[in-house]
């Protein structure tokens, strides 16, 4: 859907320091269809490198490719992305409706289509009935939602979103988990950064990982899962003459099986046989810490 | 482009229009009366006149003090806040936001003229004043007084900070409405250096005095079709400028 080509960007806080670097030579690829965790540490380059995405800010070198099923020019490239900032704050004076009518408009849609999308959207995200308020009294989260409808409202093929969970409560978060699935079955691609491991262990299948504006890993998630699952499996079966469940960890796979063909004999309940893995969230803290 | 451009300026107007700015008309409106009726009874002769100096002086004072202190956050705010980017990452360019906020934002201010001078004219009316058609001609360059400040407000804090806009165009706009009779100062006539400097200023910077009808219309002065409709043009253009300087800095500004 897009990629990043040797994306560099440098920032100077002021004239006299010292230039830093953000992003070095930064490239990955998003393809087409693909739920697509952004993930990165606190200052990692995560939202620097959404900027360069959608133009905000031009990088030093590089460059980003969107693919031609998006369009040719940045207008029809630009009609099909919806993108919602972190924290989005909005125009405290409009209502949730005039907002949502605004951006519509903007977005080309007629007033038609723009008033059937406002049903669908804030129906979907529970925020239907605070649209006739100002958006001064939405809390946090209110916003988050109105934020969300706002970048659904035009069909968008690509969907880029920054730490879209930021603010929800679990309710919420879960709400936007499955409207991200619903998307994505749909054929959307979905793009959003998080700083929040387990979020995207949920729900993505592949998964760009950067650390200090360097490219960690890119592509499919289960490919980093079992890059770094160990060889060991962790075997539970009941066991009657002590009348509880016991865990047994046995190191390889050939090991393991003649194990359990053992214990099978002896006529032992079999309760699980899991390979044992790393998760997402230990993956990124030992590959920081080594 | 134009029909982002109108939506923009649409939702702008609406946007300041609820923020309730516009009950400051119905504060001047009941100072105009007010002073205009405690001195009609302490001056002799043309107290038309002078309620009708402090109508359109409050006119202009309160549009163009909107100009400062809102259009000072018509952008920075955008970008502080993050909505600019809701925007610019739909099939929206820069440039049709800039002039869609412009256009918002001055048609506010051209309401806002229009509504205090109503007021400052029924005052001046009420008293006996005559009419005459330069009030039509003075309003408009009351409100185009405003835009100008408003576009050299926005211009200065694309590139510098908010409260050095805010200081820099309140210092332009007082020294851009006496450059005129700075340059008939003996002191300054008598030194053809300082003459030419204030000459060269009053031709690049915002020349104010260039575009005040107001003195014409107070202390009857003959203005020509040919004089005012050059201030208006005057006016014009030098927004026109900074418009296209704006446009240029915003297309090549990084919105972090």
């Amino acid at each position: 859907m897009f990629e990043f080509k040797e994306i560099k960007k440098t920032f100077k806080v002021d004239f006299w320091d010292p230039t830093f670097t953000v992003l070095d030579s930064l490239s990955f690829k998003v393809e087409e269809g693909t739920m697509c965790g952004f993930l990165g540490v606190n200052g990692a380059g995560k939202t620097t490198s959404l900027k360069i995405l959608l133009g905000f800010i031009k990088p030093d070198s590089g460059i980003v490719e969107f693919s031609g099923k998006l369009g040719s020019t940045n207008r029809q490239i630009f009609s099909k992305i919806g993108f919602m900032p972190e924290r989005p704050y909005f125009y405290p004076d409009l209502t949730g409706r005039e907002f949502l009518k605004y951006m519509g408009s903007l977005s080309k849609l007629s007033p038609k289509a723009c008033q059937d999308n406002i049903t669908k959207w804030t129906k979907e995200l529970s925020i239907d009935y605070a649209l006739n308020r100002k958006i001064k009294t939405y809390s946090k989260g209110m916003l988050q939602r109105l934020g969300f409808a706002v970048t659904l409202l035009h069909d968008p093929q690509l969907i880029i979103l920054d730490e879209p969970m930021s603010g929800l409560d679990p309710v919420g978060r879960k709400e936007f988990k499955d409207i991200f699935k619903k998307l994505n079955q749909q054929g959307k691609t979905v793009f959003f950064s998080s700083h929040i491991v387990n979020d995207i262990e949920e729900i993505c299948d592949h998964a760009v990982v950067i650390d200090k504006g360097n490219l960690f890993f890119s592509g499919k998630l289960n490919d980093l899962l079992e890059k770094n699952a160990t060889d060991q499996y962790e075997v539970c079966y009941f066991d009657k003459a002590i009348d509880k469940n016991v865990t047994n960890l046995v190191t390889g796979y050939d090991q393991s099986v003649q194990f359990i063909e053992s214990f099978l004999k002896n006529e032992k309940r079999l309760t699980s046989f899991v390979r044992k893995t790393l998760s997402l969230e230990e993956i990124i803290y030992k590959v920081r810490n080594d | 482009m134009i029909r982002d451009t109108f939506t923009i300026a649409k939702f702008t107007l609406i946007q300041i229009n609820k923020s309730k700015i516009l009950v400051n008309v119905i504060f001047l409106s009941v100072a105009i009366a007010l002073v205009s009726y405690v001195l009609s009874e302490f001056t002799h002769g043309v107290p038309s006149k002078i309620s009708l100096d402090i109508g359109f002086g409050l006119a202009s004072l309160s549009s163009v003090g909107i100009a400062i202190f809102l259009g000072v956050q018509l952008l920075s705010q955008e970008m502080d806040s993050r909505t600019i980017y809701m925007i610019i990452s739909r099939p929206v360019s820069r440039v049709s936001f800039y002039l869609g906020k412009m256009l918002g934002m001055s048609t506010f201010l051209l309401l806002n003229t229009i509504l205090v001078s109503i007021v400052a004219l029924s005052v001046y009316l009420k008293l006996n004043g005559p009419w005459t058609d330069l009030f039509i001609v003075t309003i408009l360059s009351i409100a185009l007084e405003a835009i100008l400040t408003l576009f050299v407000v926005v211009s200065l804090a694309l590139i510098v900070n908010n409260v050095i806009s805010v200081v820099t165009t309140i210092a332009l706009y007082v020294v851009g409405h006496g450059i005129e009779d700075a340059k008939n100062i003996t002191y300054v006539v008598s030194r053809p250096w300082l003459e030419n400097l204030l000459r060269i200023y009053s031709k690049v910077m915002p020349n104010f005095s260039q575009i005040n009808l107001k003195r014409y219309l107070l202390y009857s002065l003959d203005l020509y079709p040919s004089s005012w409709g050059w201030s208006l043009l005057y006016g014009v253009f030098y927004i026109m400028f900074l418009a296209t300087v704006s446009i240029l800095v915003l297309r090549s500004k990084n919105l972090d």
